[in-house]
């Protein structure tokens, strides 16, 4: 009986021990699926210890040989590398250029593609539809294919189909880069069309502007006497980049030939135009700030008897850098210098005879029509009360037909998908006019015409400038340079000197008469439209009755004793109209006056010169406005010991805005403040956000008695500066670089993994210096160079030139880009090969 | 009163070698039990044969973990079970993590530094090198 009852006992027992260990079991099996069908099991999928494939990103090495089907080519990369691509075939050497930058850069390739061609919720979802609606309406991919059958058949086509091939081959090869183990996904094949989306990108961000229309809005808003008082087609300075127009202005030889006709907004229709259309598509123009200096002394005026060329373009500060430098050596060139991921030529640099460079010239290359718009059933449900005639005015996304002169024509339609991550597909539809894509929001609607809708020959004029020997090359390939307008600088070895406007210039009429741009026109009338331009097509640019300024009638000066362009005015000649989007003169001015300074001294400039003005941080808006403020607090009512000291601080000042300085703190803060005191309460009653204020030069150059002083500056200047004190006292702040800091420069994914971005820093420079830094929108120097063509060159980025984290050149250059410092920027080939390419197989 | 069929653990931390009705061959669950248990119990209280036993599990728990995440839990697992008490097998699941940290470090070499900066995404890599086989090694419950 004991051990029957012993036996049941551990039956018992082990009964109850299954259970228990069947429970354990359960609750670790269940662990287990719980992570992997949860959101933990996606994350150790990417970044577990030795099989996460994020590590997979982190040992990339470069491969020692790689087939080419093109020939035989090498790369060496040098201290910072920028690689080195020699080659005795271009095809050879450009299939390696697009091999390497893909290496480094291959997320930066994709995603911006991937903007152009509206596919960015592919990877992120719904929150950027609009953002890819905008592009996918814009039909970018439409006009680079256009551009791309354009550029096939000339020198420069079979290089890019080369380039195209590297691209694909490191994507086939290499381990991806990091960024795409986050999203995992793999990038689609790199086409040449792709390369030609890069051109459109850079031109849409320089050139990109829907500023007529936003004038139309505060027309209506704030009435036209408001538009002509805070947005003057011409701001009232004297340093254009071509300075002897102004001259001649000065003697009375050149009478401002400006007629009401240009500078109002006569016959202005605004019923297609709202709020709502304007502020929508501002998120997709150039970002605010974007522009650049370039300026050339000639060799009169250096210490090599050669000329110099300085440059640095404002544009997006980004993770990295938007600009990637390489080196290029064949039979044909050798060439240094600065392109856009994606872009197989290099945009500026140098070659063995000369330099180049380009800032943005403002021009007025993009227009908005407007439409009598009707459904082609005839219902007119929502007929404008303005149409007439028995033509149906209306702004509806139901309206299929739109008028062109006597006739009703039916919109060009095409459809096209939108791929949404975690979502439905979606699908948009194209519409196009004759003019252009029509762009359509919450019931207003307008048509486009932009320059780049078109087959543009940039990319072959580029390629071009790679290979010239001189100013006439250069003069030829300038010809071809047909988007972005920029303010071309050059000098070379034969001492010689150039400036250029490129890229098309439309000439607008109504009614016979010659307009300027800044307009909405009468689509249904055919007004102001581009003679010779085929949206989508290959344009008749050189026709003899082409709508463009021919080539000869741009702005340009050859051999320049000295010249700066900051993105001022372009000249004070009023023809041809070039546009009106230019920047506030207190880069141009300053430069203009450094050099005249120097120059006037007798004594010459080396490259340390230049390099030290590209660093300058005076701030002209203080020196216009500091001493008002100062007076202003002094002569008020109610001063305190805090205002008095503020002022006496702001008096002895030097007006740098350097990382250092306090009283660059507290002048940029109560510029901002101020800038909202004057203009705060009757923009925000018209509903217009900030985005809308006039620019410094207006508000510094405002007369004391304006209006927009509520009755007194002085007491605005003063509230501004009580505001400003505050602000900084419940901020912290002790100097400028405590709020101007590099913080904004971020990587697209800085917000879910801030590892990526560049280190913060206390940063110098505003809007309006020379060294330029604009905290609030990340724009600034996004390369530097200074190049004599006889002798030295040197750049830096503002980072490092590669993308890939894991790089020691991810970010080795952002210190010394920060403390204004470069590096040489030579053509000697003599590094050690670090990749070399094989041709194992002739191309098909 | 009842008597427990487990090993118990000695005073000194050791596990009991002594099972209180093994031999006892009718009884289906005692059988498969004793199949493993000797063995088992070796690899436990043997310090030469427990050496060599979680030798073996991290290697194979490295490989594991190599191939994918719940490689972690598996060799955590590995060494749990080979471990005399829970709370060794805890602490043997927690080393087998330093052990694959270690790997994970050798293997990246010098961009080893970078991702230690990668933060938080390296956070995932720690709290899941310790977590996971810290986990697995629970598994010294069922047995």
């Amino acid at each position: 009986m004991t051990v029957m009852w012993i036996r049941q006992d551990v039956r018992v027992t082990v009964k109850r021990e299954t259970t228990r260990r069947g429970l354990f079991a359960g609750a670790l099996a269940a662990g287990l699926g719980g992570l992997t069908v949860s959101g933990a099991g996606e994350l150790l999928d990417s970044f577990a210890p030795l099989s996460g494939r994020a590590w997979n990103a982190a040992d990339r090495e470069l491969p020692e040989s790689v087939e080419n089907p093109y020939g035989d080519a090498s790369v060496s990369y040098d201290e910072y590398g920028v690689p080195t691509i020699e080659a005795d075939d271009e095809e050879a050497a450009y299939f390696a250029v697009g091999y390497v930058q893909a290496y480094d850069r291959l997320f930066q390739l994709d995603l911006q593609r991937r903007v152009m061609r509206g596919h960015v919720s592919e990877l992120v979802g719904e929150a950027t539809l609009e953002d890819d609606e905008f592009h996918v309406a814009m039909d970018f991919v439409g006009a680079a294919a256009a551009t791309w059958e354009y550029v096939a058949d000339t020198p420069a086509g079979p290089l890019v189909e080369a380039y195209a091939d590297g691209v694909n081959a490191a994507i086939e090869r290499e381990q991806l880069p990091l960024e795409f183990e986050l999203l995992d996904y793999e990038p689609r094949e790199w086409t040449p069309v792709d390369s030609m989306l890069m051109e459109k990108q850079i031109s849409w961000d320089l050139t990109g502007s829907f500023d007529e229309l936003r004038r139309a809005v505060i027309a209506e808003r704030l009435g036209e006497d408001v538009l002509e008082e805070l947005y003057p087609e011409r701001m009232d300075h004297d340093v254009p980049i071509l300075r002897e127009t102004a001259e001649e202005d000065e003697n009375g030889d050149n009478e401002d030939d400006e007629t009401d006709e240009n500078s109002a907004f006569l016959g202005l229709e605004t019923d297609a135009v709202g709020g709502e259309l304007a502020s929508w598509l501002s998120r997709f123009e150039s970002p605010t700030g974007v522009g650049s200096n370039s300026w050339v002394v000639s060799g009169e005026h250096t210490e090599s008897g050669s000329p110099i060329v300085a440059y640095d373009p404002h544009l997006s500060l980004m993770t990295p850098p938007l600009w990637y430098e390489q080196h290029v050596e064949t039979p044909e060139t050798s060439v240094r210098g600065a392109t856009f991921p994606g872009v197989p030529f290099i945009i500026t640099g140098a070659n063995e005879t000369g330099t180049w460079s380009f800032t943005n010239v403002g021009a007025d290359v993009l227009d908005c029509y407007e439409y009598d718009l009707r459904e082609s059933n005839g219902d007119s449900s929502d007929e404008d009360e303005t149409g007439d005639g028995g033509d149906y005015h209306f702004s509806s996304t139901d309206a299929d037909e739109y008028r062109y002169g006597d006739e009703w024509r039916e919109f060009e339609t095409e459809e096209r998908t939108i791929p949404v991550a975690d979502g439905p597909d979606r699908t948009f539809t194209i519409t196009k006019t004759v003019h252009g894509p029509v762009l359509e929001r919450e019931g207003q609607t307008v048509g486009v015409a932009w320059t780049g809708h078109t087959a543009t020959r940039t990319t072959e004029a580029i390629y071009e400038f790679e290979r010239s020997s001189g100013v006439a090359d250069v003069l030829e390939a300038t010809r071809r340079f047909d988007l972005p307008t920029q303010n071309l600088v050059y000098a070379d070895t034969d001492g010689r000197t150039l400036y250029f406007v490129t890229g098309k210039l439309p000439v607008r009429t109504v009614d016979g008469e010659v307009v300027s741009g800044n307009r909405i026109f009468d689509g249904s009338e055919g007004d102001g439209e581009w003679a010779g331009f085929t949206p989508f097509g290959e344009s008749a640019w050189d026709e003899a009755d082409a709508g463009f300024v021919p080539f000869a009638e741009k702005p340009h000066a050859i051999d320049p004793d000295v010249l700066a362009t900051a993105n001022q005015r372009v000249t004070d000649d009023t023809t041809p109209y070039v546009g009106v989007d230019y920047a506030t003169p207190y880069r141009g001015g300053r430069i203009y006056a450094r050099l005249d300074d120097r120059l006037e001294n007798g004594e010459p400039t080396d490259l340390e010169f230049h390099q030290e003005l590209q660093n300058d941080t005076y701030d002209g808006r203080a020196a216009q406005l500091v001493p008002e403020l100062v007076a202003a607090v002094e002569d008020h009512r109610a001063i305190s010991d805090v205002l008095d000291d503020a002022a006496a601080t702001l008096a002895d000042w030097d007006y740098h805005v350097d990382r250092d300085s306090y009283p660059a703190l507290l002048f940029a803060r109560w510029l901002e403040h101020y800038r909202r005191e004057v203009f705060e309460p009757e923009f925000e009653e018209a509903d217009l956000d900030d985005s809308y204020y006039p620019n410094d030069w207006v508000l510094a150059t405002l007369p004391e008695d304006s209006d927009w002083f509520d009755g007194s500056r002085d007491e605005r200047m003063v509230a501004a500066l009580e505001t400003g004190l505050e602000e900084i006292n419940d901020e912290g702040w002790q100097r400028y670089g405590d709020w101007n800091t590099t913080g904004p420069i971020e990587h697209p994914f800085g917000v879910e993994a801030p590892f990526l971005d560049y280190a913060e820093r206390p940063a110098d420079g505003s809007a309006a210096t020379v060294k330029n830094y604009r905290v609030d929108s990340a724009v600034g120097a996004s390369w530097r160079m200074v190049v004599d063509p006889d002798g030295d060159a040197q750049a830096v980025l503002p980072g490092g030139n590669s993308g890939d984290y894991f790089s020691a050149h991810y970010d080795d250059q952002f210190e010394l880009w920060l403390e204004g410092e470069q590096r040489p920027m030579d053509r000697a080939a003599d590094g050690e090969v670090d990749i070399s390419f094989e041709q194992r197989e002739e191309p098909e | 009163m009842t008597s427990d069929t487990r090993a118990e653990p000695a005073e000194d931390g050791r596990t009991d070698r002594t099972p209180a009705n093994s031999g006892d061959e009718s009884d289906p669950d005692r059988s498969v039990s004793d199949r493993l248990e000797t063995p088992l119990e070796r690899a436990r209280t043997d310090p030469r044969a427990h050496a060599v036993a979680v030798t073996g599990a991290v290697i194979v728990g490295l490989a594991f973990s190599w191939l994918h995440w719940v490689g972690l839990v598996f060799g955590g697992a590995l060494v749990g079970f080979l471990s005399p008490t829970l709370p060794r097998a805890l602490l043997g699941g927690v080393g087998f993590g330093v052990i694959v940290l270690v790997a994970f470090a050798l293997v990246l070499g010098e961009a080893a530094l970078v991702v230690a900066g990668t933060t938080p995404i390296v956070s995932v890599a720690l709290a899941a090198a310790i977590g996971l086989p810290a986990f697995g090694s629970l598994a010294r419950l069922l047995h």
